[in-house]
């Protein structure tokens, strides 16, 4: 359980980063604050309207792509681990699990989410 | 050492929570995260009881990798549901859906 | 005192409080990413556990699949049906200014006007009887682990990936397979809800407003009409 130490650490380090960067930024710079200045930033770009508008549907699309072959990957993994001991058998399961689910992408593709108008 | 009874403790009280969120709350996307945490509470037992009570098979962690995928394939077409009603009935307030009451 | 117990209670904590605030704080998108938390916290429980697989796993799917998902969700839909919060008003996709305005508080206004009168008190009863319900719940469990005798040694596990592996694809073979049939149903059945069954290119405009409104007519299911549209 002591490998489980640089994970703390890391974790920590990474939870303590933005608010020390953030705490010297502002003990290092100069507060000479306008109008302009203080306007949120947006890639250079004047932002107009409001944050919280409706985003498309496509968006949703997406991410349920993602979502089901995200657990994909977390089936891939101890397969991958353990296919040589395993034999033919795993491969032909794998091959069938991925063949049902490649049936949703090619349904995906034939209603056209995968297409970005 | 942490005792099996803290983590039962916890799980106990996650699912409480989750719980006591799913039936409270009249916004459907909140009792979708109750029922999300009521899962995560599931999983804390199983994990738990994998680990102290049968520690030779993983049969408690198999279990929570199928709860895992069928609580993703859950949100999914929860998710796309109340997607539908919040565009067809102009509101995701259980109380006001009321399409199957008959 | 040892460090094991530190980070348990470091984690419960962590856990019980987010979850209390995915289910208190007033604004939804707020309630996502505290579900977030709640999440990422479980996976460090998974950790102390020995179940390092099902860590990763639990950040993987719950953390970085799900709540995005719920977050699309959230920002898909126009502010005052999903996010309880009152419309903005001005901006190209403010919505239905007129439906959501008023004292918007928490989840109170969700879709329109006030609540009819029975279902607001309806909803108090709700409140109290939930709150029995799990108050119910823990006591049971209570009860339930006081009278089993439970072990008070954990075996290590060590590395858990491979034997799980092997588990999954030799004794749990049929429920993987399963669980493939499960995905396919849920992939097809949310594209089948959310896409419209007319794709056309004038819909694809990202702003709500009366686009959306004419759009409404296309999607499944609508041959019943909008009879219960804003009946309560």
């Amino acid at each position: 359980m002591d490998s489980y130490l640089e994970v703390v650490i890391f974790v920590a380090a990474g939870f303590l980063f933005v608010p020390v960067t953030m705490l010297v930024g502002k003990l290092l710079r100069p507060h000479r604050p306008y109008a302009e200045k203080l306007v949120t930033y947006e890639c250079g770009e004047p932002s107009h309207g409001s944050a919280q508008i409706r985003y498309h549907a496509r968006y949703y699309l997406f991410g349920l792509l993602f979502l089901v072959f995200d657990i994909e990957t977390v089936f891939l993994y101890p397969w991958a681990v353990m296919v040589r001991h395993l034999g033919p058998i795993g491969l032909i399961e794998m091959v069938v699990f991925i063949a049902v689910l490649v049936v949703g992408l090619v349904y995906a593709w034939c209603k056209g989410v995968l297409e970005w108008v | 050492m942490v005792p099996l009874e803290f983590y039962l403790g916890l799980g106990a009280a996650l699912f409480a929570l989750g719980l006591f969120g799913a039936l409270a709350r009249p916004n459907a996307v909140r009792i979708l995260m109750g029922i999300e945490l009521m899962l995560n509470a599931a999983n804390i037992n199983l994990l738990a009881f994998n680990r102290y009570l049968h520690p030779r098979d993983l049969a408690g962690q198999v279990l929570a990798v199928f709860v895992i995928t069928v609580a993703a394939a859950e949100v999914a077409v929860g998710l796309a549901i109340i997607f539908l009603l919040a565009r067809r009935r102009h509101g995701i307030d259980v109380d006001r859906i009321r399409l199957l009451r008959g | 005192m040892n460090w094991e117990m530190v980070a348990f209670a470091f984690l419960g904590v962590l856990i019980l409080a987010s979850g209390f605030r995915v289910i208190t704080t007033p604004r939804i998108v707020h309630a996502a990413l505290y579900l977030a938390l709640c999440f990422t916290g479980v996976a460090g429980i998974f950790l102390l556990l020995g179940a390092d697989f099902l860590a990763a796993t639990q950040v993987l799917i719950y953390v970085g699949a799900v709540t995005t998902l719920i977050i699309f969700a959230i920002m898909l839909s126009s502010p005052p049906e999903v996010r309880g919060e009152p419309a903005r008003g001005s901006g190209p996709g403010g919505g239905e200014p007129a439906r959501g305005a008023g004292p918007a508080r928490g989840d109170e206004v969700l879709g329109g006007g006030p609540r009819p009168e029975g279902v607001q008190a309806e909803r108090g009863w709700v409140g109290v009887l939930a709150a029995l319900a799990a108050l119910g719940f823990v006591a049971a469990m209570g009860v339930v682990y006081r009278g089993a005798g439970l072990p008070a040694q954990a075996a290590s596990l060590g590395r858990t990936t491979a034997p799980l592996g092997r588990q999954i694809f030799t004794t749990y073979a049929i429920p993987f397979e399963v669980a493939s049939v499960v995905l396919l149903a849920a992939l097809v059945g949310a594209i089948y809800l959310s896409v419209r069954v007319p794709p056309r290119p004038s819909g694809t405009t990202p702003v709500s407003g009366p686009s959306h409104a004419g759009a409404g007519g296309e999607m499944p299911g609508e041959r019943e009409g909008g009879a219960n549209r804003g009946t309560p």
